[in-house]
């Protein structure tokens, strides 16, 4: 790249492109960051002989694959988070990279080459492992390749006639995975010692037979050896089902075609995205999020992202990042920093090419590290994906400012909601299981607003394309808990001319004979749901639970007309008991019947200015009980009959010039603006796990904003 | 008319389709369909084929045994949102079920890539607008306790703010109501109290707990809501229609085909029922021909002129239903027969993506229509792909009735498709030909897969659809199919399905237990026979209720019970036979037990097995069937009135890149005589269609009449 990337800095010490952790047993990360295999001679082969034509006919099977995969592979589980769709199902070039997938999730697809790799590299011609038809190997190090130690995967090489043509590979959220905390999230984890099983890439099968002293091994390591024998049973299958189809495709058109297939598609990925991004204006373009904890406590932790665009080409810095805090969970490797762009990239900014780790080509990706953005190995990382959709959500704004003077503006929007609490409930369920697990609610997020509609309520989750919350009557028959209310919560999402969807609150009670709560999130004071321009950003979303509410003898009483929405629940306060607006992320702890919790996955932030959006959009949002009267008035500055609700236009066309003056008397010149900035500081006590300030890593630096510049 | 006609009718969204089978042999006719008023276009496709048949309507109606009627009036006004004011009374806490829709809402019902294209996300519009819907505090828990009672008060307030927003019939869903309907029933008494039925103004109520006793409160809720918004405006048009056809001779009862695999008189039927209740016709109907046939497993595929139809028939069922159904947009309870649709027809746009050739999903329809039709369209489709490749005689086309431009067709090919990829206008076309297969095929391999784990080469496809023939042979090679059956009445399939269809009456309902203890050191649980056996008689009373008011005789009833079993703790079920109408000893809950450990071994490979994990019952479904006598079969027929070998003529048609373009034989099919076997290239015309037959592939005409392609034929 020319002359604009000449113009960042990067640290002196620092590395950017690679991880800051070396090789150990089972794990190599140059194998994670070197890209795309050159093709093998195979694969070359293939490559010349397959049309355009038919390599487009060749995918569409393919796809048809992986979707079958990954229907069998959630009918089969039983893993919450497989059945909602927290998962993926993949064909693997035989070099291993990523070519066709369906999800679930996003980064999954993007990921996992590693342990793929790392069999290839070093296992295959040893003669204590090799590798052969009917072997299924097992990961979920993510020091490795993988994302953290719940997300488990299993991958099957496929041999045609003893010509290896690809992988098969399946995998997802499984839960619980040994750590300190039941279920997989551990939010008091300081090291990876403290995260549960740790398996870089193991042979678990032979012939497809799962070996029993492994198996063994495995559901020793875990608190529901039932859940984990089932799913790890389902992916084995699943990867079985992926193979058998492949290989009749080999029938069809002979392994060179199949393998040089595989490979060509990544290369058709690759030019098609570089096509995308020379479509769009060149230009540096910056965006920046905080954290307000980093597992144990609460802190500041910054996560800045540069995007240089010139050409054909795109780098994405993340440089000005906190360092390591040893203190939780919340450190993220560079391969998924990398992976986790997929879930903004794959859906708006290359909307229509089809998703697999070839768009990413003509990215490079450079996170300064050590960091809690690319952490060492001995950190605990069960939520790095915190810190990897804090970059995600700048690039999601950055996109939308790049993409907004492009043909592609349909995909300019505010991002999709990140503020999400995950709840995991520990106890027996109603039919007699120990359990530990989430509800579909982080499903039930609220989307982003676009340049041209209000965001969606409720419709998906984060990391996902489609996802499915299910149904109370069922997850409630599943999990230790009893849920009261689903609702579409009044207030809670961010606004703007479009305005933000709202996610679902979801608002359960502890059962007789109680249960455990663990929590994780990460956005309890501070938004990770950022409007776009001038829009407001989607509300902070503590953990909010009520001790000692005993919800049913109260409701049971009859004298109380309990309004069961998280807005009545937090301002009234209608119940007895003790509440409770905490840090989110929380270690196990116990709570007895008709407790209560409040969760749910954040509303997403606004587009545009408030002062533009049509006020009968706002009556109608106050007619649906999305917002509240004071903000119809305060906000929106909307006069208008309040037992009607009938807009008095000409009065709000004045209020709304009135307001527009107010700001103007409140502007004052950029230089001025940046003078004053410059002094601001947060207190000492904010600043613990921050690094230096402003610039985490140069304590002489003195600019307001973030990154080196010449 | 010598013998009593039975008739059958599919209303569709372009034509109306009726067939007609007396005497052993059958006639079809056709006419457009009427949105407006449905009845014109049938009475309209009535006199069409009573006129072929040498006959007038009337005579033809007063001399029909049966007539079945396969109806889109549902999906219509489903589609115009025409239906009454209702007011949703739900369970406080769950007033916003309908809007979350357990968040994948917006998704269903879309085409595959408008399903990841979340960023545009769009759900539709509710037919219960969100002040429309109460919440009353109450509570029952999963195993049918009441938490918390039911307040009469509230109820009734909550009722008359519904009244005064102007609702005019309510649906009450409360949370697990198919556990105890009590609370559900309250709320009807108290309603009916207030709004008694001997008044004007009188309001419907529709409970949950009798139309869907299942698990899931959104689909539930949605099930028993279309039912509801759908009742007068299909009611209405099937008085109408009744009423028309007796003044006009018709003295039977007007028997109306539904998406559940079989018939009813209009008072056992559900109008959430007639949702595509065409396309599952003609799976029963295909279903009969691979029962005479002796094939297991068979595809029916029907393309047209905007979508590509999937049915299938399973191992000999001829009803394999949905696991998940969606009618439109909205996800439901119903055990509809699984069909699926892609939008593949001669219709689809083919079109440069950057720089990649694609087909679809935008359509010409039939207006403007391909460019070969001469009506204003000049974007290249299949269709004016099959034109340029020789295939469609621009002077034969739908028997001649309707002229195409050869010129027109050849020049949306070479402006969007072959100049700018540098091609010849033959290679072109068959890109778009080889591409739009290859999408049909992946499609049925996909369903063989997802519906069955069987090889798509243990199926035999049929190609209904007037493209069907076309491009059988192309869809059938991607998928993996080497048999493919053609037949006279392809372009009417669904109507001649309805010839096929037996009185059915189908229920389901949620009874949830363990059948295998898994905590238990794996032992079958005789506490779960009683429970399961009172399930079963309350599905058997509801059958027998119906079916005596249809006039069958109870003790001639077929029942075909099944048990939606799955491991313990997993969410999707498979449906397994109950051979009897109870279960008597544990020993016949182990016999289940393994029927469904073999069925999950066969569908996902005997390493998924994980018996382990315990096995438990989550519903059961129940179908009841009085059967229909059939003189005649299904009329297919062997007679040719004037049989020649010889084709009528040749043209150019090109085959592919290996093969290019030869002079091709073209033969009528009504002239090629039965057993005469053509190989490929060749190209075979009836008066609605044209069966391509590839290099590779073969031809012949069996003694029914039934045209087979088969792979393999030697050149």
């Amino acid at each position: 790249m020319g002359s604009l990337m000449d113009r960042i800095k990067l640290h002196e010490g620092l590395v950017y492109d690679k991880h800051p952790y070396g090789k150990a047993p089972g794990r190599d990360p140059s194998l994670l960051t070197r890209g795309i295999e050159p093709p093998s001679e195979l694969e070359r082969e293939g490559m010349e002989r397959i049309s355009g034509l038919e390599l487009e006919v060749f995918q569409h099977k393919m796809t048809s694959i992986v979707e079958e995969a990954r229907d069998v592979y959630m009918a089969l589980s039983i893993s919450e988070g497989i059945i909602t769709g927290d998962m993926n199902a993949s064909i693997f070039t035989a070099e291993g990279d990523p070519a066709v997938v369906a999800t679930g999730i996003y980064f999954h697809t993007l990921l996992n080459y590693g342990q793929v790799k790392y069999v290839m590299e070093y296992y295959r011609d040893d003669p204590t492992v090799g590798l052969q038809d009917g072997d299924v190997y097992f990961f979920n190090d993510p020091t490795c390749g993988g994302v953290h130690t719940f997300d488990m995967f299993v991958t099957a090489p496929i041999f045609h006639r003893g010509v290896l043509v690809g992988w098969a590979e399946v995998g997802g959220h499984q839960g619980e995975c040994g750590s300190i905390s039941p279920g997989g999230f551990s939010p008091r984890a300081t090291t990876r010692w403290e995260e549960g099983l740790h398996i870089h890439g193991m042979r678990i099968a032979d012939g497809w037979e799962l070996r029993r002293d492994i198996l063994d091994f495995m559901l020793n390591s875990v608190r529901n050896p039932f859940v984990f024998a089932s799913d790890l049973k389902a992916r084995v299958a699943t990867c079985k089902r992926i193979r058998d189809r492949v290989l009749r495709e080999c029938e069809r058109r002979g392994a060179a075609e199949v393998a040089g297939a595989l490979r060509k598609i990544l290369e058709v990925s690759s030019e098609l995205a570089k096509q995308r991004i020379s479509k769009i204006n060149d230009g540096i373009y910056r965006a920046v999020l905080f954290n307000d904890g980093v597992g144990q406590e609460s802190g500041l932790v910054r996560l800045p992202t540069t995007v240089v665009k010139q050409g054909d080409e795109m780098v994405v810095i993340n440089q000005g990042v906190s360092p390591e805090n040893h203190k939780g969970p919340q450190h993220c490797t560079w391969h998924l920093m990398r992976a986790s762009m997929g879930v903004y990239l794959f859906t708006y900014f290359f909307r229509g090419l089809t998703p697999n780790i070839g768009l990413l080509e003509p990215i490079k990706v450079l996170v300064e590290g050590p960091s809690v953005a690319n952490c060492g190995a001995e950190v605990a990382h069960g939520e790095g994906t915190t810190i990897s959709a804090m970059n995600v959500q700048n690039l999601h704004v950055i996109g939308s400012k790049m993409l907004f003077d492009s043909e592609h503006r349909m995909s300019v929007s505010a991002p999709f909601s990140r503020n999400l609490m995950i709840y995991v409930y520990s106890g027996t369920n109603s039919y007699g299981y120990r359990t530990a697990n989430f509800t579909g609610t982080q499903n039930l997020a609220g989307q982003g607003a676009r340049f041209d509609l209000d965001g969606e309520h409720a419709s998906g989750f984060y990391w996902a394309s489609v996802t499915d919350a299910g149904e109370v009557e069922e997850s409630d028959t599943r999990l230790p808990v009893v849920t009261l209310a689903r609702t579409i919560d009044k207030d809670f999402h961010g606004f703007g001319m479009y305005r933000g969807g709202v996610p679902s609150v979801e608002i359960s009670a502890a059962p007789r004979g109680g249960c455990e709560l663990t929590t994780r999130g990460a956005s309890d004071r501070l938004s990770h749901n950022p409007g776009i321009f001038g829009g407001y950003a989607g509300p902070p979303n503590p953990r909010f639970v009520i001790r000692g509410a005993d919800v049913f003898r109260q409701m049971q009483s009859g004298a109380m007309d309990l309004v069961l929405t998280q807005h009545n629940l937090a301002h009234e306060q209608p119940l007895e008991g003790e509440y409770h607006f905490d840090y989110s992320s929380k270690a196990t702890e116990s709570f007895v019947e008709g407790d209560l919790f409040i969760d749910s996955a954040g509303g997403g932030g606004g587009y545009g200015d408030v002062l533009e959006r049509d006020p009968e959009s706002v009556m109608d949002d106050l007619r649906n009980e999305i917002i509240s009267a004071q903000v119809a008035r305060d906000v929106y500055r909307v006069v208008y009959d309040g037992e009607l609700l009938k807009v008095d236009l000409d009065a709000t066309d004045e209020e709304r010039r009135a307001a527009r003056e107010e700001r103007k008397a409140n502007g004052k010149p950029f230089d001025a603006f940046v003078a004053e900035w410059s002094q601001l500081r947060p207190s000492e006590d904010k600043l613990t796990y921050y690094g230096s300030w402003p610039e985490p890593n140069v304590e002489t630096y003195t600019k307001p904003f973030w990154g080196l510049f010449e | 008319m010598t013998a009593r006609a039975r008739i059958g009718i599919d209303v569709g969204g372009t034509f109306t389709d009726v067939i007609v089978s007396a005497g052993g042999r059958m006639s079809h006719g056709k006419a457009d369909t009427t949105a407006y008023d449905l009845g014109v276009g049938v009475n309209n496709a009535l006199r069409d084929v009573a006129l072929g048949m040498g006959s007038s309507l009337e005579e033809l109606l007063g001399d029909a045994e049966s007539m079945v009627y396969s109806t889109t009036v549902g999906t219509n006004a489903l589609v115009e949102h025409r239906g009454p004011v209702l007011g949703l009374i739900t369970t406080h806490g769950f007033e916003d079920t309908l809007l979350i829709g357990r968040g994948r809402n917006w998704a269903d019902g879309l085409a595959v890539e408008a399903r990841y294209d979340r960023g545009r996300a769009e759900r539709p519009q509710s037919l219960i607008p969100r002040h429309l819907v109460v919440g009353v505090r109450e509570r029952v828990d999963s195993e049918g306790r009441v938490v918390l009672p039911l307040r009469d008060e509230e109820v009734l307030a909550q009722v008359q703010r519904l009244v005064d927003e102007g609702v005019r019939g309510f649906v009450v869903v409360l949370l697990y109501s198919y556990a105890n309907p009590a609370h559900e029933q309250r709320i009807r008494d108290l309603i009916r109290a207030q709004y008694p039925e001997v008044y004007l103004g009188h309001m419907p109520v529709f409970l949950s707990s009798e139309l869907s006793p299942q698990m899931g409160e959104y689909r539930r809720t949605m099930t028993c809501i279309l039912d509801a918004f759908l009742r007068l405006e299909t009611e209405d048009h099937l008085v109408a229609l009744q009423d028309d056809l007796r003044t006009k001779g018709y003295t039977e009862p007007l028997l109306i085909a539904k998406c559940t695999g079989g018939a009813s008189s209009m008072s056992r039927t559900r109008p959430i029922h007639l949702f595509g209740s065409g396309p599952v016709s003609g799976i029963i109907g295909a279903a009969a021909i691979a029962q005479q046939y002796q094939l297991p497993n068979v595809f029916l595929t029907d393309m047209g002129g905007t979508s590509f139809d999937l049915g299938l028939v399973l191992e000999g069922h001829e009803r394999t239903y949905d696991y998940d159904p969606v009618i439109d947009r909205w996800r439901v309870q119903v055990p509809l027969v699984a069909h699926w649709s892609i939008g593949a027809g001669g219709g689809s746009i083919a079109h440069l993506q950057d720089g990649i050739l694609k087909v679809g999903p935008q359509s010409a329809h039939s207006l403007p229509g391909p460019a070969c039709y001469a009506r204003g369209g000049d974007a290249p489709t299949v269709t004016d792909a099959d034109v340029v490749l020789g295939y469609i005689d621009p002077d034969y086309f739908l028997g001649g009735r309707v002229r195409l431009d050869r010129g027109r067709a050849e020049a949306a090919i070479v402006d969007h498709i072959a100049k700018p990829l540098g091609i010849t206008p033959f290679e072109a076309a068959w890109s778009v030909k080889r591409l739009v297969d290859g999408m049909m095929g992946q499609e049925i391999y996909r369903i063989a897969a997802q519906m069955s784990g069987l090889d798509p080469r243990d199926f035999v496809a049929f190609a209904y659809g007037g493209a069907g023939p076309v491009h059988a042979a192309g869809y059938a090679d991607a998928a993996d199919v080497s048999r493919v059956a053609t037949f006279d009445f392809g372009s009417v399939g669904g109507a001649f399905g309805t010839l096929s269809l037996d009185i059915t009456q189908t229920y389901e309902r949620t009874h949830v237990d363990i059948l295998l203890s898994a905590t238990g050191g794996g032992t079958y649980r005789s506490e779960a026979i009683e429970p399961l056996n009172q399930a079963i008689e309350l599905l058997l009373d509801d059958a027998r209720r119906d079916m005596h008011e249809e006039g069958f005789d109870l003790s001639a009833l077929r029942f075909e019970l099944e048990a939606l079993l799955r491991f313990g703790q997993q969410r999707h079920t498979l449906p397994i036979p109950l051979p009897a109408e109870h279960v008597g000893d544990v020993a016949e809950i182990e016999t289940l037990v393994a029927r469904f450990v073999t069925a999950y071994g066969d569908a996902y490979g005997k390493g998924a097995v994980f018996l382990e994990a315990g096995v438990e019952v989550l519903g059961l479904r129940l179908s009841a069937v009085g059967d229909v006598a059939q003189p005649g079969g299904n009329g297919l027929s062997g007679q040719v009135d004037d049989p020649d070998p010889e084709p009528v003529g040749h043209r150019v048609a090109y085959w592919g890149f290996e093969h290019g373009d030869r002079e091709t034989p073209v033969y009528r099919r009504e002239r090629v005589p039965s057993g005469l076997v053509l190989v490929g290239p060749a190209l075979v015309e009836s008066p609605d269609t044209v069966c391509v037959v590839p290099p590779g592939w073969s031809y012949h005409l069996d003694d029914k009449r039934v045209g087979w392609l088969e792979r393999g034929g030697a050149e």
